[in-house]
C-alpha cells in the first residue's frame, strides 16, 4: 500500500474563547498558571452538581451586536467570537479574500441545547403555538458553521463533525484533508461547545462521570490525580486557521506550527467507557505518528485527554506509556478550564500549538499526588520550558471515538 | 395607542435588540432587517404582552409599526 504525498498544514492564526478568557493572550496567562476556573454556577441550583467552567464576563449582545445575540444560540457566539480572532491573527480579511476557497470545520457535539431545552419548557407550559420558529436555525448542531460562513464571508466546504468529546479534533483533521485534496485554501478549523444546561448536567451527574466536589469545585478538575472522581464540565470555543505551508510561506504569514499529522479510530467497545486496553486510542495515536512521519521518541510532549474521570487517566496513561514511552511531558489542560466537550480537542491542539510556539508546557491544575497507577511526567504546579520539535494532542469521545493530532514546530 | 406603542417598541428594542433611535411609527419591519421567521417570534411576544393574536398578513415584512400599534389597540380594545 502506498501512502499519499504528505502535505504540511500551518497554522497561522488562532481564536480562543475559554473559561480561561476571552482572546488567546489571555488564555496563555491563565493557562500557564495552572489555576482552575471551575467556579458555582447559578444556572445549576438545585442539581447533584452545581458547577462549572464558564466562559468569564461573555456578552454576545456587546461583541456581535443586540441583534445576533437573541437570535444565535450561545454556541454560535462563542465560535463568531473566536473566528474573528482567529481570522484577524493570521492576517487575513474576510471582506477582501476569495471566499469560495475558504472552508469552515467545527467540531460540536451538542449544537444548540440550551435553546432546544428553552423551546422544550415553552411547549410545556404554553403550547406548540407560542413554540419559535428559529428553534429550527438555532438548535441545530450544522448551524454553528452555517453561521461561521455567514459572518466570514467563508463560503467553500462547510461542515460540522460530531464525534462528542473528540469533535474538536475531528475538525482540524478534517480540514488537513480538505487542504490536502486542494478542495480550498484556507479553513477556519475548531470546535465550540455550551451545553452546560440542567438538562445534560443531571444526566452527566447521574451517569457518574462528573465530579462532585461541590464544596471546593476549584479543587475539583484534577487530571491524573490519585483523588480524582470526574471531570468538570465547560464552555467555549478554540479556532484555528489552516493553510497549506507552500502557501502560508508565500503569503510570508506567521506560523505558529504545523498540523503534520492526524490520526482517528473507533473503540467499537462501549458507549461510555473506554476500551480497557485503550486499543482504539493507540490505533489512533499511532496513526497520527505515522501520518506526520514522526517517530514516538520525537513527541517530546502530550496534551492528553485527562478527563479526571477514573477509567480515562488510567487508561490513557497506560497507552502513551506503551506507545510512546515515559520521556514525554504530559498535560491535562481540563485541570484549568474543565471539559469542553466537542470543544476540547480544539481548544487543546490550540494550547499544544502555542506550546511548541512559546517553549513552555503547562502545568496540569490541582495535581497534588501523582497517581501511582499513572508511570508518566506530568507536569504539575509550574510550566515548564521546554524546545519542542513535536507534540500530541488526544481526544476520546463517547461512541468510541479517538482522534489525535500532531503538532510540530515550523 | 400610545401605550401600545410604547410597549411594542420596548420588546423591539429589549427582546429584538433594535436601538431605539431606528424605532418610529412609519419604519418597515424590513427597514429593521426582520424577516419573517422573526416575525413569527414577534408574534408570540405580542400574545404574552397584549393577549391578543395577529396574524401573518397583520405582521408581514413590509408593515409599518404604526399599522401594526393600530390593529393591536383595535384587538386589544374591549368590544
Amino acid at each position: 500500500m502506498s501512502s499519499p504525498a504528505r502535505t504540511d498544514v500551518a497554522v497561522t492564526g488562532l481564536g480562543l474563547v475559554t473559561p480561561a478568557g476571552i482572546g488567546v493572550a489571555a488564555n496563555w496567562e491563565r493557562i500557564s498558571s495552572g489555576r482552575s476556573t471551575a467556579s458555582p454556577d447559578d444556572n445549576l441550583t438545585g442539581l447533584g452538581v452545581d458547577f462549572s467552567c464558564r466562559v468569564p464576563g461573555f456578552d454576545a449582545g456587546a461583541l456581535l451586536g443586540r441583534r445576533n445575540a437573541w437570535r444565535l444560540d450561545r454556541v454560535a457566539h462563542l465560535a463568531i467570537v473566536a473566528a474573528r480572532e482567529a481570522v484577524a491573527d493570521a492576517g487575513l480579511d474576510p471582506a477582501t479574500w476569495d471566499g469560495a476557497r475558504v472552508g469552515v470545520v467545527v467540531g460540536s457535539s451538542f449544537g444548540g441545547s440550551a435553546t432546544y431545552e428553552r423551546e422544550q419548557a415553552r411547549l410545556a407550559e404554553d403550547g406548540p403555538d407560542m413554540i419559535s420558529p428559529l428553534l429550527m436555525v438555532m438548535a441545530p448542531v450544522n448551524m454553528t458553521a452555517g453561521y461561521l460562513a455567514i459572518d466570514q464571508h467563508a463560503l467553500g466546504p462547510n461542515l460540522v463533525v460530531s464525534t462528542a468529546c473528540a469533535a474538536g479534533t475531528s475538525a482540524i483533521g478534517t480540514a488537513r484533508h480538505l487542504l490536502a485534496a486542494g478542495m480550498c485554501d484556507v479553513v477556519i478549523a475548531g470546535g465550540s461547545e455550551s451545553t452546560i444546561t440542567r438538562t445534560t448536567m443531571a444526566s452527566l451527574h447521574r451517569m457518574g462521570a462528573l465530579s462532585t466536589r461541590r464544596d471546593s469545585p476549584e479543587t475539583a478538575s484534577r487530571p491524573f490525580d490519585a483523588d480524582r472522581d470526574g471531570f468538570v464540565a465547560g464552555e467555549g470555543a478554540g479556532m484555528l486557521i489552516l493553510e497549506r505551508a507552500a502557501d502560508a510561506q508565500a503569503r510570508q504569514a506567521r506560523v505558529y506550527a504545523h498540523v503534520s499529522g492526524y490520526g482517528a479510530s473507533a473503540d467499537g467497545h462501549h458507549p461510555s467507557s473506554p476500551h480497557p486496553e485503550g486499543d482504539g486510542a493507540e490505533r489512533a495515536i499511532r496513526a497520527a505518528l505515522a501520518d506526520a512521519g514522526v517517530e514516538p521518541g520525537d513527541i517530546g510532549h502530550v496534551n492528553a485527554h485527562g478527563t479526571a474521570t477514573a477509567m480515562n487517566d488510567v487508561t490513557e496513561a497506560r497507552v502513551i506509556r506503551r506507545v510512546l514511552g515515559d520521556h514525554p511531558a504530559v498535560t491535562s489542560t481540563k485541570g484549568v478550564i474543565g471539559h469542553l466537550i466537542g470543544a476540547a480537542g480544539a481548544v487543546e491542539a490550540a494550547y499544544t500549538v502555542l506550546a511548541v510556539h512559546h517553549g513552555s508546557i503547562p502545568p496540569t491544575a490541582n495535581l497534588s499526588s501523582l497517581d501511582p497507577e499513572i508511570e508518566l511526567d506530568v507536569v504539575a504546579k509550574d510550566a515548564r520550558p521546554a524546545t519542542l520539535r513535536a507534540a500530541l494532542s488526544n481526544s476520546f469521545g463517547f461512541g468510541g471515538q479517538n482522534a489525535a493530532v500532531v503538532v510540530t514546530a515550523p | 395607542m400610545i401605550a401600545v406603542q410604547e410597549s411594542l417598541f420596548a420588546i423591539l428594542s429589549e427582546k429584538m435588540g433594535i436601538p431605539s433611535a431606528e424605532l418610529r411609527p412609519d419604519t418597515t419591519f424590513e427597514d429593521l432587517d426582520l424577516d419573517s421567521l422573526a416575525l413569527i417570534e414577534l408574534s408570540v411576544s405580542i400574545q404574552k404582552s397584549f393577549g391578543v393574536v395577529v396574524d401573518e398578513m397583520e405582521l408581514s415584512p413590509e408593515r409599518r409599526l404604526g399599522e401594526v400599534v393600530a390593529v393591536i389597540d383595535a384587538k386589544a380594545r374591549p368590544a
